[in-house]
């Protein structure tokens, strides 16, 4: 399992597309990755679960992969939260 | 009068026309009819995915959440046990109840859409179909919920406006009604009640005003002294695909004009104008960008097609140098004039390149009739916007026969589209000066055949911007041949747009032997006018 702890930077938080595009990214991977936010955690794979965290920007979240390939899934993920916030 | 609040701005006058929420029963239904529902939503949102633009997002963000993992598994488990409302009140609690918690106007409306994604599910489940009622006449649509896929379903121009009581302004039903220039209203319960007693609406979104009434309203009772109001901008399908009736300018003021006539764009802008200036013997980059940068933002957003400098034959310009030659019509003109003036297209060029300043540009060159005259054109464009920011589209004006036959070697030097210039093309096709005498059978016939076997060498987006364009009996034979985009005069903007819309498919072959079997130009006109 690798873990990872990340700030939104995207303006508009975890949201619309950048929250589409993210789900999109993990489900590239056959890892089980979740998406933990306050006290609550979501699948990564499901933009339903996503959405309702509702995360606004300049917060942060943890992301948790376990799975064949955790680590390419959590970097991949990573870089597209970073990349997002460039946007 | 009744209030209401306004979605999406505009107003509308029409009969009522009320959309009953799907009425579902309560059976049990295995998790494979579920799963089969859930196939059949997406096939339908699949037959629509040619639609292009804002309605294109908003089904892709549905087929995401139909594909979502946690809600399949969810039906699935839930369908082991429960009936079809006991499992549409568990997903709502589950899934769409939290996203309506959030204090955020942008989570309530992806409620919305989950709601509409879970219902459209649940119509497949307990029909097993799911066809709506297609409209046939212009209405307005009153409904305590409408649905995307219900909306888009339909013919989008008979849809007047739309009142509602559920919805927000960010929803998709909002963004895209407002993108077609539909008018929404939400309005109460009760408001919605009397709305639907009535047989005839008149709306103003952007006031919030209804008025209901028992008898037809007109139209000139409802404006009553008011100014008279810029066109809305109401974009015409045909086969699902959004058809662009865009306008053919020469200046900065029609540019103005045109979009408030509702053209969708620019498909010719004519740059000869342009080129002279009172200060100078011709137009400097400066000159240049200052009036691209105001067509620009004059059309705002909108398609601009801006074609090259195009002179000779008929057209000259002050402080242009003209060749003398002995048949200018087939002498150096457009494309062929620049090749041996460079500088005059560099300027030009590289004003656009500065008005354009990262907007998306579309510039197309006239006259080329072979692969290496648009080699000449796009190594020139290149080297000029090379690291230009936006989307930039190259294309041919489509005028000389030769260019149409070689059109997948174009395609393959990249050519990303076509505008066929019908005046010149004619006169090339049948060896006819185009400002002589001409007649119907022997000039439109071999244009039509000319044309339809160009779109049969290679796939490109091809538009009309000639006079044949905006000769609306022709309109379902140039779609059926696979025409996409129509750049026709001013005035000819609403006509086209029209009969795009009320454009059925039809069998360019039969039609076009059909016309041959025609004696005389009356026969030929009146058998035009009578395709659907």
């Amino acid at each position: 399992m690798v873990t990872c702890k990340i700030e939104i930077t995207n303006p508009v938080g975890l949201h619309a597309r950048p929250a589409a595009e993210f789900v999109r990214v993990a489900q590239k991977y056959r890892a089980t990755i979740t998406v933990r936010y306050e006290k609550r955690e979501v699948n990564a794979k499901s933009i339903l679960g996503v959405l309702s965290l509702g995360v606004k920007a300049h917060e942060q979240v943890i992301l948790i992969a376990e799975g064949v390939d955790e680590q390419t899934a959590l970097d991949a993920l990573t870089s597209n939260l970073r990349s997002a916030s460039t946007l | 009068m009744l209030t209401g609040e306004g979605l999406s701005g505009g107003h509308a006058v029409g009969p009522v026309f009320v959309q009953l929420e799907g009425a579902f029963d309560n059976r049990r239904y295995r998790p494979e009819q579920w799963e089969q529902a859930r196939q059949d939503a997406l096939q339908l949102i699949e037959d629509k995915s040619n639609i292009g633009g804002v309605a294109a997002e908003v089904l892709s963000a549905h087929r995401m959440m139909l594909e979502d993992p946690d809600l399949i598994g969810f039906i699935r488990e839930a369908s082991e046990q429960g009936s079809l409302l006991e499992i549409r009140q568990l997903v709502q609690e589950r899934f769409v109840a939290p996203l309506e918690d959030l204090d955020d106007d942008y989570m309530r409306s992806r409620a919305e859409d989950i709601r509409e994604v879970l219902d459209e599910w649940c119509q497949f489940v307990s029909s097993g179909s799911n066809i709506p009622i297609r409209l046939q006449n212009p209405v307005i649509v009153v409904g305590e919920r409408i649905s995307t896929e219900w909306l888009l379903s339909q013919d989008l121009t008979l849809i007047q406006g739309i009142i509602l009581v559920h919805g927000t302004a960010t929803m998709h039903l909002a963004i895209i009604a407002r993108n077609m220039g539909i008018p929404i209203l939400r309005v109460t319960k009760e408001v919605y009640a009397q709305v639907c007693q009535a047989v005839w609406i008149s709306l103003d979104a952007d006031a919030g005003m209804i008025r209901v009434s028992s008898t037809p309203i007109h139209e000139t009772q409802h404006k009553g002294g008011c100014s008279p109001r810029v066109h809305k901008r109401i974009p015409v399908v045909y086969k699902g695909e959004v058809v662009e009736v865009r306008a053919n300018v020469g200046s900065v003021a029609e540019c103005e004009r045109a979009i408030h006539t509702g053209a969708d764009g620019i498909g010719l802008f004519r740059t000869e104008l342009a080129f002279a200036t009172a200060e100078r013997n011709v137009a400097n980059v400066a000159d240049h960008t200052d009036v691209y940068s105001r067509a620009l933002d004059v059309i705002n957003g909108l398609p601009l097609t801006i074609r090259a400098l195009d002179i000779g034959a008929d057209k000259s310009v002050a402080g242009v140098p003209m060749d003398i030659e002995p048949n200018p019509q087939l002498g150096r003109r457009g494309i062929r004039y620049l090749q041996r003036h460079p500088d005059l297209l560099r300027t030009q060029l590289e004003g656009l390149q500065s008005a354009g300043a990262g907007r998306p540009l579309e510039i197309m060159f006239p006259m080329v009739a072979d692969p290496s005259e648009w080699q000449f054109a796009i190594a020139m464009t290149r080297e000029i916007f090379e690291g230009y920011q936006g989307p930039l589209s190259l294309g041919v004006m489509l005028e000389v026969p030769a260019a149409g036959l070689l059109l997948p070697e174009l395609r393959s030097s990249g050519v990303d589209f076509i505008s066929i210039g019908t005046n010149d093309l004619t006169q090339y096709l049948v060896a006819r000066d185009r400002e002589a005498d001409w007649n119907l059978r022997s000039e439109i016939l071999p244009v039509l055949r000319f044309v339809h076997y160009v779109m049969t060498l290679a796939p490109v987006h091809a538009a009309v911007c000639g006079e044949l364009g905006g000769n609306t009996a022709l309109t379902p034979l140039l779609l059926a041949m696979g025409v996409r985009e129509f750049s026709v005069s001013i005035p000819a903007v609403g006509r086209v747009k029209e009969r795009v819309s009320q454009s059925q498919y039809i069998d360019t072959d039969k039609v076009l032997s059909l016309l041959w079997e025609c004696h005389d130009d009356n026969e030929l006109l009146s058998r035009l006018h009578v395709i659907p």
